[in-house]
């Protein structure tokens, strides 16, 4: 087994047996099967968009939680604790350890959505609604965002404690959402042209972006919201969303290469103890 | 066997987070095969710095060199490191934590396992998870982390003067490979490994 084979196994043997983390994986599949039977009191007509709009939050804030936990400690704390230290004391390179700590996480995390989405698609086909394509398309573009998070989180963990990581991690997210809405305002002219604007048509192709499903498009066309879809307008004008291009999905995952590089930026120099 | 050093250090000084007050400085050492050191001093005094230092766990100046070469290019497995605390091997029992480090240094067969363990006197607790050990079982576990494989250096920060430390060092030393160990109390340490060198306030004394 290679050295980053050997150090992923352990690195996902030690999250795995963390009790928050195997509690993450079941209270996803236990929401999940909630959503489900929230859609099947739904009369028949409104079941594939209430199993939708809650499956969105269940996925969004859940997954948060999670992608914000995992990323936040995923340097500092062994850092500090000395399980880095046996690891580059025994002869590791600091890439190849980084390397295993991401991709344990990174698991983890698929882990999390995975189990969310196989009880939420077994209970689509049990209400009768068969499997929903467009849901598993939305988990995957909520991955991208999620990762994201990581990844940002991770950076922030090289260099403060877990709770500024994970404030670094959600202010990423919230700057990637953010911008994708304002620039879909702007284009829809709901907010009017002027220099700041301009500001903003330049930033939107600097900052990451948090990709949007063609469900979540259809979910607002059907004047469906929630606390992942929630009702945005300015000025009483309301913004309408847009399925996120292939160029702006790409965008999201250079950046979190980019996110991957500031960890390793901020690894390499630290001191391991 | 050669007398290239296996770890040499010229004018080592460590300085934390960039400051400018120095945990270490001036410090020169230099190990041969089958040479044994002791980094002794007081607490605080920087015998731990000095170990990370050379590991390149920490940013150090100076000339460092392990096996020919700087500390982050050194070859993975010849190192052995058994290190101080009790969090190092967290949410692993013994034998996974002695098996994965084997592993990573080329030597994770199950003979060579079980035998770091039985050295280490651990064999009959090697399934428990190191959250059960006590301060000694750590100080065990360090040592069987350290020998597995037989690597050409040992390095231990603060082990405990058990009759398995000294038979590991006597070994080692007997089959060529260098150990260097920091440690606040001498006590058996001094004579089994052969050679002194004592920090006070980060500096050599003397």
């Amino acid at each position: 087994m290679t050295g980053v084979g050997s150090l992923f196994t352990m690195e996902l043997l030690r999250l795995r047996r963390r009790r928050w983390v195997m509690g993450a994986i079941l209270a996803a599949a236990i929401l999940a099967a909630v959503v489900v039977a929230v859609a099947a009191q739904a009369n028949e007509g409104d079941r594939l968009d209430t199993l939708r709009i809650h499956s969105t939050t269940l996925l969004l804030l859940g997954g948060l939680i999670v992608a914000l936990t995992l990323g936040a400690t995923a340097v500092n704390r062994d850092s500090d604790r000395g399980h880095f230290g046996l690891l580059l004391g025994s002869g590791m390179r600091r890439p190849a350890i980084l390397a295993a700590a991401v991709l344990a996480r990174l698991t983890i995390l698929a882990l999390v959505l995975v189990a969310a989405l196989v009880v939420l698609q077994v209970g689509a086909m049990i209400l009768g609604l068969g499997a929903d394509g467009a849901l598993a398309a939305h988990t995957g573009l909520v991955a991208i965002g999620l990762v994201l998070t990581l990844c940002a989180a991770t950076a922030g963990s090289t260099v403060v404690p877990p709770a500024a990581a994970a404030l670094f991690g959600i202010f990423v997210f919230a700057i990637g959402q953010a911008m994708v809405n304002l620039k879909n305002a702007i284009d829809q002219g709901v907010i009017g042209r002027t220099a700041v604007t301009d500001g903003v048509d330049l930033s939107y192709f600097l900052v990451p972006h948090v990709p949007i499903s063609s469900m979540m498009v259809d979910l607002q066309a059907n004047d469906r919201s929630g606390p992942a879809l929630p009702r945005l307008d300015i000025n009483g004008n309301e913004v309408l969303l847009v399925a996120s291009p292939w160029p702006s999905i790409a965008w999201a995952i250079l950046w979190c290469g980019i996110l991957l590089l500031l960890a390793w930026l901020g690894f390499r120099r630290r001191p391991v103890v | 066997m050669s007398d290239a050093p296996v770890i040499s250090a010229e004018d080592l000084e460590v300085h934390y987070h960039g400051g400018p007050d120095a945990a270490v400085r001036g410090v020169s050492l230099s190990l041969v095969p089958g040479q044994g050191l002791l980094v002794g001093g007081g607490p605080a005094s920087g015998k731990t710095s000095v170990l990370r230092a050379l590991l390149g766990l920490v940013a150090a100046r100076g000339d460092l060199r392990l096996f020919g070469v700087s500390p982050h290019a050194a070859p993975r497995g010849r190192v052995g490191y058994g290190p101080e605390g009790r969090d190092f091997a967290r949410g692993l029992t013994l034998r996974e934590a002695v098996r994965t480090i084997g592993r990573l240094r080329g030597a994770g067969g199950g003979d060579t396992v079980e035998d770091a363990l039985d050295r280490a006197g651990l064999y009959y607790v090697a399934d428990l998870p190191t959250s059960r050990l006590d301060e000694e079982g750590f100080r065990r576990l360090s040592l069987a982390l350290a020998i597995i494989g037989e690597p050409d250096l040992i390095v231990l920060d603060n082990p405990w003067v058990l009759p398995e430390t000294l038979d590991e060092i006597a070994r080692a030393r007997g089959r060529g490979a260098a150990v260097l160990a920091a440690g606040r109390n001498p006590g058996g340490l001094a004579p089994a490994l052969g050679g002194r060198l004592v920090l006070i306030d980060g500096m050599p004394r003397g």
